[in-house]
């Protein structure tokens, strides 16, 4: 080089710039991103080390960008560098051997081997030709570029059990010349299209050359359509720009009056590349993997993307593609951003694009794949063959950083993948593990891919060609994004997605989400990546169209005056009915206005909260409507929760009135006072039974309902007339109930569902059916009672509607007749469930989503089939009348529509806040961005939507659980637990058996030295406070809890319970004789427990009435008695119940043969 | 990426609406239409405190305004 002036060096490197970038006019001073990426910029600096002979570093060029900068470092730094002695030649691979696959060939041969009709590898390259064609010089072209590349006439044969590459001589591959003018004038382009797919997507048969198919179709006079279709294990992006060049050369050649000179001849074949990177990669393989093993360390194999069809078993490849053009002025802000963070295009695209995927997925941590050319060696370059390599790229998100600062740790990422790009992607893959894992590509199932204009570029000399764009079909991974810089500055967005798993509006919306992001870094590169907004105009204005739900409904009513106006109208219809009673609405009405006064006389009255501690009964649904009546709000209290609790609730309220029944004396908290509706009645019957006409607002409250607490106080959500009676008239347009049809009213009073089946029935004129208390757990006893009263409708949690559906006998379909809907609520409802619903009980099933922050429930969805193919959970629906969902994310701004985010709730719905806790509501109920001055709740769910603008729970954002369809706080329990003096520290968790069962695990760490209460102890501790749903069913003593190095407590190294169970759980008494011994090994297997003592209790160790049911049928099955499942509610442990079974064993002995009993207990091991 | 209200390190706004009802507010987003600022910019804790000593009739100016005097 030292013969060469500077200003050679310049001009020389110039030179080559233009030439890699294909741009003639480029100046010295022009940078190489504004055109090139990071793979052209690998192909830049081989050509710089052949020419010069110098060892230049790839970095350089990105350092020095410009033709300019990276002559003067060569020529400065002269002395420095090591000389490059010329790459030695590729050697010629020995034809005596069988010829081996490259490794990407290999990888692709296995895919078709796996469906040879898989058309995804087929490459199309399409253009409409307008002039005179000449089919003769095109098929000579054609001919001279197969007899040039080895690659195109190479078949895949197998040598014993591997494949082996057989390349032929004298392989014609002809052109296809067919005349289909008459077709093309009927059927236009829609048709040609069509018709092309089918052409290309025929399949390859890899053991016959030549692995190029021509066409040349005649559309008109003058008019053609010219399909090249190639398999990629013959060719890649690069290949095909030089078989597109060689065909443009050769036509020229064949057509015109000669003189252009045939290319000079290759130095290599494919065949000898092949051989060649097994022998240096394959040879030492172990720096590159060990550079992507620590690369990718840690890296999530499973894939990001949440698809709208669940991944099946094997990976599917049919695809579309979608299109989009940045135009020129977007393309140059583009180059010039890029340029101002000192990134190239590439970079800054592909990081806009990782960007998306973090967004768009929340995942902090994602790996895309990006192709590369991995031509290392010069004498590569004008070689057509199948040599590209797919890197993976890993990004790691953090919210704060700027866009620009990002771009630049994406392109140091590239950079750094591109110095390895030489180890293939399957060789990636093995060592990183996962590539064992079907339903997914492994490690990149999304792809970004940035290409040159050239790449797709034909010259027919005498002819005016157009690339014409012809999806084949196929998708080859789950998205990939194209991006291609054509003539003109205009940038092509190609996006191809996977039609097994996308929707077309998903893809639309992502594509679309892309651009957002991409407008949002051109106006400023140096914002923080969270700031980056997701949703355009036009798709706020269609979210903000899902929440028009404005709808009238009796707005300055209260609840009880609508039930008093039917009252009015019809005193006689029946109101309530259990068992053999019945309550007409002029008994109903005049009794609630009878104890209204007694309360009232009693200083309860407009703000003020009245308990009402009792099951169900006819009494109930009266002291309902008095305390409503008396202007109070009605606060439940489950005479079934321990005392302590319900004195807690009912002091935090300041409730000093009380409604009760004598049977509920033990449960009833001290209150000033406390009305028993049965022994009390004379009293209250002395009241006038007219109305107390008591002045209430729709402001007043209607309701207190308690709800677990985080810090370990139940919270009292308080509930307006207006909010509950806008959500009974939604009920009431939704399933017009008819008057005097029924409703069964199944649900227990602390739970707030149950109020949908006390007052709409009563608002809408119907007849509220009571089932006895303790029965709401048996599936049985509700379809009994639901055939019985004619129930027209059904209110249940997920759970129990998977028992009913289990228990329904084919008589009660027919049965059932009169029931039209069943709601779902309380929790996530699964498309399995709404198919065995479908299959077995009449009428619809609605699912519901809400809080009683905002009263009851704020969202439906009517289940259809389409809901049992739903991987997770069934849709929620949109909000009802007069609710408003927002998803907004970590800035509290909306997101799209498929991205997940936190669930908030606006409306009418909105309860005033907890009671007499201004704080806790100042941090929940919360300044709503879209309706100025109100507010809305923050639920602590996460979901998204769907483009229909229905709602999709995926989970929480906290340690709430829900338990049996009751919200549980596990801090609350954790407060409760160190309550105790013998404990210090607690931590609850939910454990979930590989059956599916929920129970709650407490760990507890002791106070001070001693050894720590026992576990029953603790157990009897919590009981006393909390319902028996929030009791943990085993209670584990530690040392102290595991740390995570920043001194957390590490969750996931909590032991766990079963293999501790002889140390820390309750006094274990072993079962004795065979029929405690085989219950005990029942319920060990159906709850999951290593071992079951005869005093543990059923429903603390996880069961529930599903598991109950459960027992039954396998006690029937073992002893051949019947054990009823009220004897499992009524006996939960082994002692009882073995005392039961042994009684029905006794009956049924009695009337057996000897030889039988003999034989039944030779099976029970007795 | 955490819901703004539940960070302990963030700061923040008591808002107070029509209503005069108290909301919390991250500092970092813009006051929305319809709420004025009645404290803060302060830490979690601070802002709960104030809402705790301020907002002691959680009931709506417009339910006050329309019962009170009136006997119920």
């Amino acid at each position: 080089m030292s013969s060469m002036t500077a200003e050679a060096v310049r001009a020389r490197m110039t030179a080559l710039f233009r030439d890699v970038l294909d741009q003639p006019e480029l100046a010295a001073d022009g940078d190489f991103f504004d055109h090139g990426d990071s793979l052209l910029a690998a192909r830049l600096i081989m050509r710089v080390r052949v020419e010069f002979g110098q060892e230049v570093p790839l970095a350089w060029i990105f350092e020095g960008r410009t033709a300019a900068a990276l002559a003067d470092r060569l020529t400065g730094a002269d002395t420095e560098l090591p000389r490059a002695a010329a790459p030695p030649p590729i050697p010629r691979a020995d034809g005596q051997r069988p010829l081996r696959l490259s490794h990407a060939q290999e990888r692709l041969w296995f895919l078709n081997q796996l469906d040879p009709d898989d058309p995804a590898y087929n490459e199309p390259l399409v253009y409409r030709v307008r002039g005179p064609l000449d089919t003769a010089a095109l098929r000579t072209a054609l001919r001279r570029v197969v007899d040039r590349h080895e690659a195109l006439r190479t078949t895949f044969v197998l040598d014993g059990d591997a494949p082996v590459l057989c390349v032929l001589e004298d392989v014609d591959p002809g052109l296809d010349t067919r005349d289909l003018r008459e077709e093309y004038a009927e059927g236009g382009d829609a048709w040609l299209r069509g018709f092309l797919r089918a052409e290309i997507r025929r399949p390859f048969d890899l053991t016959a050359a030549p692995l190029v198919r021509a066409h040349a179709f005649r559309l008109g006079e003058d008019a053609w359509a010219l399909l090249f279709t190639l398999h990629h294990i013959a060719t890649d992006g690069w290949s095909n720009s030089l078989f597109l060049d060689e065909i443009s050369s050769g036509y020229r050649q064949a057509a015109g009056p000669g003189g252009t000179p045939l290319p000079e001849p290759l130095p290599v074949r494919f065949s000898d590349f092949a051989q060649w990177e097994r022998d240096t990669v394959s040879g030492n393989p172990e720096s590159g993997l060990r550079f992507w093993e620590e690369e990718l360390r840690g890296a999530p194999l499973a894939p990001a993307l949440r698809t709208d069809t669940p991944r099946g078993s094997g990976t599917t490849t049919l695809g579309d593609a979608l299109l989009y053009d940045l135009d020129a002025a977007r393309a140059g802000r583009l180059a010039e951003t890029a340029r101002r963070c000192g990134v190239s295009t590439y970079s800054l695209s592909l990081a806009v694009f990782t960007l998306l995927m973090h967004r768009w997925t929340g995942e902090a941590d994602i790996v895309v794949g990006t192709p590369v050319a991995n031509r290392p060696h010069p004498d590569l370059d004008r070689l057509i063959g199948f040599f590209v390599n797919t890197l993976p790229v890993r990004s790691t998100y953090e919210g704060r950083e700027t866009f620009a600062s990002y771009a630049a740790r994406i392109e140091a990422t590239v950079r750094r993948a591109v110095e390895h790009e030489r180890v293939p992607f399957d060789r990636i893959v093995g060592r990183l593990g996962g590539g064992g894992q079907s339903g997914h590509q492994p490690l990149a199932q999304v792809v970004f891919a940035f290409q040159n204009d050239f790449d797709r570029r034909l010259a027919l000399e005498g002819l005016d060609v157009e690339f014409f764009p012809v999806p084949n079909g196929s998708a080859r991974f789950e998205m990939t994004m194209f991006m291609a810089q054509v003539p003109g500055g205009v940038i092509e967005c190609e996006l191809e997605y996977n039609t097994d798993l996308f929707a077309p509006e998903t893809a639309e919306r992502f594509f679309a989400v892309y651009r957002t992001l991409m407008d949002g870094v051109l106006d400023d590169p140096h914002r923080a990546l969270a700031e980056y907004g997701l949703v355009s105009h036009d798709e706020h204005l269609r979210l903000r169209g899902w929440n028009a739900t404005d709808r009238p409904f009796p707005a300055d009513r209260c609840l009880h005056e609508l039930i008093e106006e039917r009252a009015a109208s019809d005193p006689d219809a029946v109101a309530v009915v259990h068992g053999h009673e019945h309550l007409d609405y002029g008994a109903l009405d005049a009794w609630a206005n009878r104890l209204a006064r007694h309360l009232r006389a009693r200083g309860a009255g407009a703000d003020t909260v009245v308990g009402i501690c009792m099951d169900r009964s006819v009494e109930m649904v009266a002291g309902l409507l008095g305390i409503l009546k008396a202007g109070a709000a009605y606060l439940p209290l489950d005479p079934g929760s321990p005392r302590n609790r319900l004195g807690t609730i009912a002091r935090d309220a300041g409730s000093h009135w009380c409604l009760t029944l004598e049977r509920h004396r033990d449960s009833v908290p001290e209150v000033e006072h406390t009305v028993f509706l049965d022994s009390d009645r004379e009293a209250i019957e002395a009241h006038d039974a007219t109305s107390p006409a008591a002045v209430v607002h729709p402001d007043d409250l209607v309701s207190v309902y308690y709800t677990s607490g985080s810090t370990g106080r139940p919270k009292g959500v308080a509930n307006t007339h207006r909010g509950w009676v806008n959500r009974m008239a939604f009920m009431q347009r939704l399933h017009g109930l008819r008057p005097g049809e029924t409703v069964l009213h199944k649900t227990t009073l602390s739970f707030d569902d149950s109020a949908l089946e006390i007052f709409w029935p009563l608002m809408a004129g119907g007849r509220i059916a009571l089932i006895d208390p303790g029965l709401h757990r048996d599936p049985g006893e509700i379809l009994d009672a639901a055939v019985r009263s004619r129930t027209v409708h059904l209110q249940v949690v997920p759970s129990m509607l998977a028992m009913m559906v289990d228990h329904v006998d084919p008589g009660h379909r027919e049965l059932l007749s009169a029931l039209r809907t069943t709601v779902s609520s309380g929790e996530a409802l699964s498309g399995e469930l709404v198919r065995r619903h479908h299959e077995v009980l009449p009428g619809a099933l609605h699912n519901t989503w809400g809080a009683t922050e905002v009263s009851i429930d704020s969202t439906t969805h009517t289940c259809t089939a389409a809901d049992v193919d739903t991987a997770g959970a069934v849709s929620v629906g949109l909000p009802f009348d007069n609710n408003q969902i927002h998803v907004l994310d970590g800035l509290h701004r909306e997101v799209p529509v498929g991205v997940v985010g936190d669930l908030y709730i606006g409306g009418t719905g909105l309860a005033r806040g907890y009671l007499g806790d201004p704080a806790k509501t100042a941090a929940a109920f919360v300044p709503s961005p879209y309706a100025p001055g109100e507010r809305m709740y923050r639920t602590g769910d996460r979901g998204y939507r769907r483009p229909d603008g229905t709602l999709m729970f995926v989970g929480r954002s906290d340690h709430q659980v829900k338990i049996r369809g009751m919200r549980v706080e596990l801090g609350e329990i954790d407060a409760v637990l160190t309550r105790h003096p013998g404990v210090k520290e607690a931590l609850t968790v939910v454990q979930e058996t590989a059956s599916g069962l929920k129970r709650l695990v407490a760990y507890v760490v002791a106070d001070g030295g001693s050894s720590g209460p026992a576990p029953e102890t603790v157990r009897a501790h919590v009981a006393a406070y909390l319902p028996d749903y929030m009791v943990p069913s085993f209670v584990l003593l530690l040392d102290a809890f595991p740390l995570t190095p920043n001194g957390k407590v590490d969750r996931k190294a909590l032991p766990e319970p079963d293999r501790l169970r002889d140390y820390s759980e309750l006094a274990f008494v072993p079962p004795e004789g065979p029929v405690q011994e085989n219950l005990a090994e029942i319920w060990g297997d159906i709850l999951g427990v290593d071992k079951v003592g005869v005093l543990d209790n059923f429903f603390t160790l996880g069961g529930h009435s599903l598991v109950a049911t459960r027992l039954v049928s396998r006690v029937r099955r073992r002893f051949g008695v019947d054990l009823r499942l009220q004897d499992v509610f009524g006996m939960p442990t082994i002692t009882a119940m073995g005392d039961e079974v042994e009684r029905l064993l006794a009956e049924r002995v009695n009337s057996m043969t000897e030889d039988e009993v003999r034989e039944l207990f030779e099976q029970l091991g007795g | 990426m955490s819901n703004p209200f539940e960070d302990t390190d963030g700061t923040f706004y008591v808002l107070v609406n029509a209503e005069g009802q108290h909301s919390l507010w991250p500092a970092f987003a813009e006051v929305p239409a319809g709420w004025e600022t009645v404290h803060g910019e302060a830490d979690r804790e601070s802002c709960l405190r104030y809402v705790e000593e301020s907002w002691t009739d959680m009931r709506p100016r417009t339910l006050i305004e329309a019962t009170d005097g009136n006997p119920r």
